[in-house]
């Protein structure tokens, strides 16, 4: 696959949680019914993704 | 640069010339949080979600069909592809060693534990494995990493007919193909049963 940047600066973009990927992770987690701290659960509807062709 | 890859679907009789006469259904990926919660009316195969060929192997289709019915039928078409869009477990070393990671990553491991409540690796079909490509997916268009992905290709594992389970070589090689636009053209075989 082509990367459309260098293959570090890729794994380093995709290693870290951004604070809306934390978000949207927990809200999910949330959904699975995991257990989260009270903070986890203030977080707004609106952040699932289409990858729709 | 593109390049032209014939690939073997095995399916039902009925669904071949469904096929043949109307083109192959528009290939849809569900949204990802519906993958994520198992809500999905698919389940994901084990390279995610997308129309499944293996390719330059009939024979190996033919197996695969045969496991469901006896009256199977394999159509037999082409891709193009340009690499710099498929997704490549085959000979990418890249593209292995980064979605490695991005497993392997201590910070997703709660995601994954929640993700294993709605998924299992099954020995017909990776279904975790394919869920985990498709969340791999979107965050690479996300961070804009990549142009677009296209298919997703890798060795196959896929029990046949008539074959034994333990085998952890490869049968050949098995592509996901994530968009219609890159399906060219069509033919037909009649599998002969057994084959």
């Amino acid at each position: 696959m082509k990367y459309l940047k260098p293959i570090d600066e890729v794994a380093k973009e995709l290693a870290p949680f951004t604070d809306e990927d934390q978000e949207r992770y927990l809200k999910l987690l949330a959904a699975f019914g995991l257990p989260l701290n009270e903070a986890d659960l203030k977080v707004d509807d609106g952040h699932s993704q289409s990858v729709e062709n | 640069m593109s390049t032209m890859i014939t690939l073997y679907h095995g399916t039902t009789n009925t669904r071949a010339h469904e096929i043949i006469q109307n083109g192959f259904d528009e290939i849809r990926i569900p949204r990802i949080d519906q993958v994520m919660l198992g809500k999905s009316k698919r389940r994901p195969g084990s390279l995610g979600y997308g129309l499944y060929g293996f390719q330059d192997d009939a024979g190996l289709a033919t197996k695969f069909i045969n496991k469901f019915t006896q009256n199977g039928m394999i159509v037999q078409f082409q891709v193009c592809l340009g690499f710099a869009c498929v997704l490549n477990f085959v000979d990418s070393l890249t593209d292995m060693q980064l979605f490695s990671q991005w497993q392997a990553d201590d910070r997703r491991q709660r995601l994954f534990k929640g993700l294993k409540q709605q998924y299992q690796n099954k020995v017909s079909q990776a279904e975790l494995d394919g869920a985990m490509i498709e969340i791999y997916i979107v965050e690479l268009l996300r961070h804009r990493l990549v142009e677009r992905i296209d298919a997703v290709c890798s060795a196959t594992h896929t029990v046949l007919a008539n074959q034994p389970n333990s085998q952890r070589l490869p049968k050949g090689i098995e592509y996901a193909i994530r968009s219609n636009n890159r399906i060219q053209r069509m033919t037909i075989q009649i599998v002969k049963h057994g084959g």
